[in-house]
């Protein structure tokens, strides 16, 4: 390994460790390394968070490179009193909504039935036999669907709250509603949920007691 | 301090008794002062965790790289790719249609548009007015030819921009004015383009 590699490859590896806060102040100085760390972070959780919300994975994909292009483009727009986390995902937010009224999208269809690339969404588990993962990938499914049923602003705040794991103040900086509305969606939106998954999988949710 | 965050993870513990008693109060004074983890059951925390089994997606690979092409592209200046239907073809097919009918309206009523005919459209009343009536157009036409009535002292003899004559105030007759070309025309001399006289009157 030469000497420049060697340099880079532990000014890649202390980039790993740095905050969000920190990488984009690189960035904004002029190292286009943070902004690919920032990228390598955030481009799963926020393809899931888009792709969830739209249903649509080539619409997702799209929506994600946006977003970062929209970092890219305005980086000295961000300022160190919010948390970058939540300024990443106002853009990401923003851009799916609109996406959402342009297209007046009322049922989305379902992720798990894309052809070729249901093989990158599928987790490896060697220990489940074919008839049981079969069953679990079914009642994945049927959640999916649960979900895409919700109006959008409860599934927004689900999505943000119980499969992003952001905290809910996060979600109240990112969909620009007070504390208690964001409570208050994210328990409705579950009791809807839980009122019509009541009948799938009740021996899956009986397992986790 | 226990945040809502923590409630929730803490409270299926709690309703099965699996917690200390210090975190057991602490809960249990979070739950007394927050509505909403008062509204907070134990199905709807199997509901939170179920979500937080989902499979999470991922984009294709080769994401980084479709990400620094499309930088490249747009920092070069080139406009983003068109998707199939927007919002701004819409917006322009509806002017092209609002456009086509506006044309449509404005050629029928230059095609229709008469001015000075009749008023009706409707050829079989327009045929039993000119059945009943003489002919607009006639009579329009013999009121062209009639000779207008000229103010008498407006009248001027020949280059010299003299009166012919005037109107006597008293008698209301009007006089000619005294020169001696005024002579009756069968006397006249018969003059030429430049004004010279060709021949005399016989």
């Amino acid at each position: 390994m030469s000497i420049n590699n060697r340099k880079q490859s532990e000014d890649m590896s202390s980039l790993k460790e740095w905050l969000d806060e920190d990488l984009i102040f690189s960035f904004q100085q002029g190292d286009v390394e943070a902004f690919n760390e920032i990228v390598e972070r955030y481009k799963n959780p926020l393809y899931n968070f888009v792709c969830r919300l739209l249903g649509d994975p080539m619409y997702s994909e799209d929506i994600v490179q946006e977003t970062f292009i929209r970092v890219y483009r305005n980086k000295h727009r961000y300022h160190r009193i919010a948390r970058f986390s939540t300024w990443i995902y106002t853009i990401a937010s923003n851009l799916a909504k609109t996406e959402l009224r342009r297209r007046k999208v009322k049922q989305f269809f379902s992720i798990s039935s894309k052809g070729s690339d249901e093989k990158d969404y599928d987790l490896p588990d060697r220990s489940l036999d074919v008839e049981k993962e079969v069953d679990r990938s079914m009642k994945q499914e049927a959640v999916v669907k649960e979900i895409e049923k919700l109006s959008s602003p409860f599934k927004e705040a689900v999505i943000l709250r119980d499969m992003q794991d952001l905290s809910y103040e996060e979600i109240s900086d990112i969909l620009g509603v007070p504390l208690g509305t964001v409570k208050s969606r994210v328990n409705r939106g579950r009791a809807r949920l839980q009122k019509r998954l009541k009948y799938i999988g009740r021996e899956e949710m009986d397992d986790t007691l | 301090m226990i945040r809502c965050e923590d409630f929730e993870r803490h409270l299926l513990d709690l309703h099965q008794g699996r917690i200390s008693v210090e975190l057991q109060q602490a809960l249990e004074e979070h739950r007394r002062l927050c509505k909403s983890c008062r509204e907070l059951t134990p199905e709807l925390i199997q509901v939170r965790q179920r979500l937080m089994t989902l499979v999470k997606l991922k984009p294709r690979p080769g994401f980084e790289m479709r990400l620094a092409r499309r930088l490249q592209f747009e920092s070069q200046g080139r406009p983003r790719r068109q998707r199939a239907w927007d919002g701004s073809l819409a917006a322009n097919w509806l002017a092209f249609g609002v456009g086509a009918v506006a044309t449509v309206l404005i050629g029928f009523m230059v095609f229709t548009y008469h001015p000075g005919g009749p008023t009706s459209t409707n050829p079989m009343t327009a045929d039993n007015q000119a059945q009943q009536t003489p002919t607009p157009k006639v009579k329009k036409a013999q009121d062209v030819q009639e000779t207008p009535v000229r103010n008498p002292e407006l009248l001027v003899k020949g280059g010299e921009n003299l009166p012919l004559g005037k109107v006597d105030d008293s008698t209301g007759q009007f006089l000619l004015t005294a020169d001696k070309d005024t002579m009756p025309l069968n006397q006249a001399p018969v003059r030429d383009w430049q004004g010279q006289a060709v021949s005399q009157p016989k």
